[in-house]
């Protein structure tokens, strides 16, 4: 077993346990966006004013609403939680990745393939200015 | 204390972290999906999976919640510390399991590979059998392949929907190589961020420049995603969405990422982090002692984290 050391990290089961029960209480919060409008805010200081944009996106994909977190940079680009290593000059392109990132959700309608190996238009910011 | 080695070059290294990860993935301490407000009938959560949900959560925290950029474990500045954070608890819990105060987690140094033709890069060793095992949906090769008679093989019990919650599965780990980027990152990439003379800048984001930003992968944008988010999206699968360190490969990256930042940090010139304690408000989660979220212990700040020479080293910072 490790010892505890100035930091009070443990590798021991009972601090993990401890842990999450401490934790827990707030969990549920924030982890999903909900029904409506994804609202996205960005702000900035610009000699000295201050400035707020506010976009909303509602998405559907089949007519099903895409509701989790999505969010746009100072640069423009967009962005989503649940495949987060990614951003994208377009809303749009970012949810056709969506389609390809969850096959559990999306069944296969057979119209059109995934992007292939090797195939740089899967990357997402290929040629987009 | 730990010492962390190239997962290609040490078979040892290899060997303990594929045993250690089957035991923490079998591994059942109590927690349950519904004491982790996961939806479904409540079943219990093993250890290793409890990583998959403390990312998941973190990364759905924004910091602070009024913006919608920064969250509490990427795409600012806290993205080096608080992944350090989060491998040290998981190496406690190695140690632990495989009974060795001396394991350290191991590295997949991916610029190596980087520097061969786009078209190997698939057919490097750390996809063999006797280590992660190849692409697939689900993967069938290694010591993460699925069998669907036999209760032991490697099973994704928690992922993300498409709403981006989390949910409970039963299935094989997904891989696929090469599909969303169509390369893995070189040697001058990783050095276009060690070149860089800040560890962070304002705006404390995806768009600043500086050695996290870079290394995160999010700049330039021309040619994105770069380094950290590249190597999470040449793997694919699992790997794409915040439940990925379901995927073993994900601490092999990681902690590649870990020993830049360790390289950078034993450097000359090595910069001080920043945002310092002083920081605006604004920057909440992310300044230099502010408390970085935590499920699996208790909290640390970013300057608990600066100095880890007490826990790890690493057999090589030749990056
Ligand atoms: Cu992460």
């Amino acid at each position: 077993m490790h010892d505890d050391d100035d930091l009070g990290l443990s590798g021991d089961p009972e601090s993990v346990i401890e842990s999450i029960g401490r934790e827990k209480a707030g969990l549920g919060e924030s982890v999903h966006h909900g029904p409506g409008a994804i609202e996205t805010v960005r702000e900035s200081t610009y000699r000295g004013h201050h400035i707020v944009v506010r976009t909303s996106y509602e998405i559907s994909i089949d007519g099903q609403p895409v509701e989790g977190h999505l969010g746009v940079s100072n640069d423009g680009q967009v962005h989503y939680h649940a495949i987060p290593n990614l951003g994208f000059a377009s809303a749009v392109e970012l949810v056709e990745k969506l389609i390809d990132a969850f096959p559990d959700d999306f069944e296969d309608v057979g119209d059109g393939e995934p992007p292939g190996d090797g195939d740089d238009s899967g990357d997402p910011h290929a040629g987009h200015g | 204390m730990g010492v962390r080695r190239n997962i290609l070059t040490s078979s040892q290294a290899r060997t303990q972290y594929v045993e250690g990860a089957r035991t923490l993935k079998a591994e059942f301490l109590g927690p349950t999906t519904s004491d982790l407000a996961i939806g479904g009938p409540a079943r219990q959560v093993s250890t290793w999976d409890l990583f998959v949900v403390w990312h998941h959560i973190a990364m759905n925290r924004f910091t602070p919640p009024s913006q919608s950029d920064r969250n509490a474990a990427h795409r600012g500045p806290v993205f080096l510390p608080w992944h350090r954070f989060m491998m040290l608890l998981l190496e406690l819990q190695f140690q632990r399991v495989l009974g060795d105060r001396d394991f350290g987690l191991p590295y997949w140094d991916w610029a190596a590979d980087g520097e061969r033709a786009p078209g190997q890069q698939p057919g490097s060793a750390l996809w063999g059998p006797d280590a992660m095992g190849g692409q697939g949906s689900p993967v069938t090769t290694g010591p993460f392949a699925f069998d669907a008679a036999r209760p032991d093989s490697w099973r994704v019990l928690i992922d993300v929907d498409v709403q981006n919650r989390l949910r409970s599965v039963d299935r094989g780990l997904r891989r696929s190589f090469a599909t969303s980027a169509s390369a893995l990152p070189r040697r001058s990439d990783v050095q276009r961020a060690t070149g860089q003379t800040a560890y962070d800048e304002s705006p404390w984001s995806t768009t600043s420049g500086g050695f996290r930003n870079l290394l995160e992968g999010w700049q330039p944008v021309a040619g994105a995603p770069h380094l950290h988010n590249r190597v999470h999206v040449w793997i694919g699968g699992d790997m794409l969405p915040s439940s990925s360190p379901n995927d073993p490969a994900f601490y092999l990256n990681h902690c590649n990422v870990d020993r830049i930042w360790a390289a950078k940090q034993a450097s000359a010139a090595s910069p001080p982090y920043v945002p310092t304690a002083g920081a605006s408000a604004a920057l909440l989660g992310h300044r230099i002692d502010d408390q970085m979220y935590a499920l699996l212990s208790s909290s640390l700040t970013p300057r608990q984290m600066l100095d880890v020479s007490r826990w790890y080293t690493y057999d090589s910072l030749a990056v």
